[in-house]
């Protein structure tokens, strides 16, 4: 069986990233990561914030995300620079969950530096807040910076996973699937045209649905692995705060984006 | 609004041309697209790809284009019958 790790908030020591690496697991779900009124008090000034549209208003989001700029790195830092005050904003008062990300991934990986990723003097996007609404899904996809975002110095690294803070769960709807197949290259024959892939590339994998996500639960996955997310039918959105670890082994370094 | 046609790159044919192997075409095009085009590039978004087109070789071009996915602005077709066009590399995640 493909199933996933779950632990409490308090024991991240026992996570082995190396097996969401290697596949053996499909994602790992913390719950209770993320005090939940801090999710209720962050999901409210979320509602109220400017939020950008993106693929023709199907997504909104907050904060820049690399894959939307790949070909324009000086909108992309430039946009990342200011977002770190809306990221002030938003979590003023309560707890930085970037940060809180942070220091646990660094308790899975003892003896790595984890920070925000840099390319010379400019910081990368910390996170992208995601806010799906009623009737949104994201079709089967993978993400993977050294394929896509190769103009990026991030490109560079080892291994790549991601990170996903649920902030509010609608009351249907909006679940996270993964499929135990990894992309290569020649899947790229099975593109959708605006975004993600052919159902068909999966439908004969094994897959595994992240059971009873509630706010406050961090999911972190292997993302060249398929994964998609189911259309939301409630009518609360899903809010969640996503962001990359870019792992560079030999350095014993993890950098973070979005 | 012109015609845009998708598909996955193969044979790199110089540094700025190469074959498309058309699997989507948008609805209302007004030319016919078969299944395997010349393209020269006109303009381009592609990662990787240095932005002055000048810099191109036919290695860059092979690195970027063969199998990947690409989004042809189609112009205008040359006396040849290859289509002059914008491509890109579309593809934008996270969940």
């Amino acid at each position: 069986m493909w199933k996933p790790q779950i632990v409490g908030h308090l024991s991240a020591e026992e996570i082995i990233l190396e097996r969401l690496i290697s596949g053996k697991i499909p994602m790992i779900i913390i719950h209770g990561f993320y005090d939940k009124k801090s999710c209720q008090t962050a999901a409210e000034r979320i509602k109220n914030h400017d939020q950008s549209q993106f693929q023709d208003g199907e997504l909104r989001h907050i904060g820049p995300f690399l894959m939307a700029h790949a070909t324009d790195k000086e909108r992309y830092f430039k946009d990342s620079m200011e977002c770190k005050i809306t990221y002030e904003e938003i979590f003023y008062g309560i707890t930085n969950p970037v940060l809180q990300i942070y220091e646990a991934v660094a308790r899975m990986f003892p003896g790595h530096s984890v920070s925000l990723a840099r390319e010379f003097q400019y910081d990368y996007s910390p996170a992208v807040i995601r806010i799906h609404e009623k009737g949104r899904s994201v079709p089967v996809h993978k993400d993977n910076v050294k394929y896509e975002g190769r103009e990026y110095a991030v490109s560079n690294i080892d291994h790549q996973l991601s990170c996903v803070l649920h902030l509010q769960e609608s009351e249907s709807g909006g679940d996270l699937v993964l499929y135990n197949r990894a992309w290569k290259k020649g899947d790229e024959q099975f593109r959708n045209i605006d975004f993600g892939y052919s159902q068909n590339l999966t439908e004969s994998s094994q897959s595994c649905r992240a059971p009873n996500l509630g706010a406050g639960d961090l999911v972190i996955i292997n993302p060249m692995y398929y994964h998609e997310v189911t259309r939301v039918t409630g009518d609360v959105p899903r809010i969640t705060l996503g962001m990359f670890l870019g792992i560079y082994s030999q350095k014993r370094k993890i950098v973070a984006w979005a | 609004m012109g015609d845009i046609i998708w598909g996955n790159g193969s044979n790199v044919l110089s540094a700025s041309s190469f074959v498309l192997n058309v699997t989507h075409r948008k609805d209302g095009n007004r030319g016919d697209y078969s299944d395997m085009e010349k393209i020269t590039v006109t303009s381009a978004d592609l990662p990787g790809m240095p932005h002055n087109m000048d810099d191109w070789t036919e290695g860059s071009l092979r690195t970027c284009v063969v199998d990947a996915f690409l989004k042809c602005e189609v112009e205008r077709r040359d006396e040849s019958g290859t289509i002059m066009g914008k491509i890109s590399h579309s593809g934008a995640g996270g969940y």
